[in-house]
């Protein structure tokens, strides 16, 4: 053992000496990696569990205040749950699984169930708590409460949220977005006047989802957005317009044929196409030659939609003889749809050499 | 006493599901997943079936579709909740047989109601 340590360890030769001590090195990091590894793993389980037991815990005590008499809202039985919960007091984990439980089940319950949740809420007097975090607290615990005190309906909390709805930080951004929605309705949209970030795709979606739950009356006119600065938003108030069917200004919707923005034109042959809008057809083949092969294949697709087979039919065909794949096959879709599925056998004769496209579409709408 | 399924994956539901209705009378079977549904419905008799169309391994729809195609299981009558948004998927159902539905948030008062006409 000492002439194995003194040979490697205390070699006279330096290289021997160098290796045995940094492969040394290493084993003792790689060993202490291993075991930093195992208790992290352990801890993180051991939270998962808590979290398990907890969230099982609150579902059975929401579920007795919903539907049990005993715990009925104001009952003694009640009462007790809520000075069992605000005497002890809750650690973060704990509150932060109450109202994770709580949100989940108001989202599939209304009526005098959802109600009950939310007197639940405030009785326990979970709102200044999440209304503290959100001034002061780490951005995702304010991510979070902002989500909380919107589906909570902790009006209060409005103004401050407002103020998060441009924040550099998207993810507290997008959920300032949503909250303000849920607190305000189509009243809150006005965080779009001004916004200097892009909204994504994602963030787009989830919007129009919670303006879809609002009462159609409280939608307001998305045509005042045309004019934005923000392209997404611009983006948005077109889909939005064609989404909620909002006529009554389609004309607007003519003037912006010719933007710069490639996503706004796609845009705009989707809301024709939502709006069923059949005067748009001549504006979109007066600028069709300027348009690129994105924008070409979306017009398509709306011409095909709102066109009528014996007027468009002859520009479908000459665009279905473009070079460019995409736009054949998006003018072959369109000549499907333009005649209700019927592709008889002189259109395919008509189409000559690119007849397979309209074949491909046929076969493709089958299956 | 009426026997009713309620195919539901997320837990806080079905629980309050199961809850209400044997609070209001009903014997009451869960499932957390449309495959273990489609056991118990081979197993068992049921008077109704409340399915969610989404569900892990075998979809509110394809259980739906295994109902009503089935001969010992064709006259249940199946609810199918589906979300806020999913219009056309009532339209699927509705062609599969499905014989009510419920969109998500629901009351759980309405739904008892619809229960009711359809035992």
């Amino acid at each position: 053992m000492t002439y194995w340590l003194e040979y490697y360890y205390f070699a006279s030769h330096y290289p021997t000496r160098v290796a045995a001590w940094l492969g040394t090195a290493m084993l003792l990091a790689s060993l202490a990696l291993i075991v930093f590894i195992f208790l992290s793993r352990k801890a993180s389980q051991r939270k998962t569990q808590r979290i398990e037991r907890l969230t099982d815990k609150y579902e059975t005590l929401l579920t007795n205040i919903l539907f049990e008499d005993t715990y009925a809202s104001y009952s003694k039985g009640y009462d007790r749950i809520v000075r069992s919960i605000t005497g002890k007091g809750l650690d973060k984990l704990k509150r932060e699984t109450l109202v994770h439980t709580i949100i989940k089940a108001k989202e599939n319950m209304m009526g005098e169930s959802d109600q009950i949740l939310t007197n639940f809420y405030h009785e326990l007097k979970l709102r200044s708590y999440a209304m503290r975090e959100m001034r002061t607290g780490k951005w995702y615990d304010k991510a979070f409460v902002i989500q909380e005190l919107g589906k909570m309906d902790v009006k209060e909390a409005l103004p401050t949220i407002m103020r998060y709805t441009d924040h550099p930080n998207p993810t507290l951004r997008a959920e300032a977005q949503y909250a303000a929605i849920d607190l305000a309705g189509g009243r809150a949209l006005g965080f779009l006047d001004d916004l200097k970030y892009p909204l994504s795709r994602w963030q787009q979606i989830r919007i129009t989802q919670e303006l879809e739950k609002i009462d159609p009356k409280e939608i307001p006119s998305f045509y005042y957005l045309l004019e934005n600065k923000n392209e997404s938003v611009v983006v948005f108030a077109i889909e939005l317009i064609g989404n909620f069917n909002q006529f009554e200004e389609a004309e607007k919707l003519l003037d912006m044929m010719t933007h710069p923005s490639s996503a706004v034109k796609v845009a705009l042959a989707d809301a024709f196409r939502a709006l069923e809008y059949e005067d748009a057809v001549p504006h979109i083949l007066a600028n069709y030659v300027e348009y690129s092969t994105e924008v070409k294949a979306a017009m398509l697709a709306a011409v095909g939609q709102v066109g009528n087979e014996e007027a468009h039919l002859d520009f479908l065909f000459e665009a279905l003889n473009t070079k460019d794949y995409r736009v054949a096959l998006a003018a072959a879709r369109a000549i499907y749809e333009i005649s209700f599925g019927k592709i008889t056998s002189d259109m395919l004769r008509r189409a000559g050499t690119r007849a397979l496209y309209l074949k491909h579409v046929v076969d493709e709408r089958k299956h | 006493m009426a026997k009713i399924l309620v195919a539901e994956d997320e837990r806080m539901m079905l629980k309050s599901l199961s809850f209400k209705l044997s609070k209001s009378g009903y014997e009451v079977d869960t499932a957390e997943n449309g495959k273990v549904a489609w056991e118990l419905i081979q197993e068992n008799k049921y008077d109704l079936i409340l399915a969610d169309i989404i569900m892990p391994f075998v979809t509110g729809m394809e259980l739906l579709e295994r109902i009503k195609t089935n001969p010992e299981t064709k006259e249940t009558p199946v609810i199918v909740l589906t979300a806020l948004g999913q219009e056309d998927t009532v339209l699927q159902a509705f062609e599969i047989g499905a014989d009510d539905f419920m969109t998500k948030p629901f009351s759980p008062n309405e739904l008892l109601v619809r229960i009711r006409k359809l035992i």
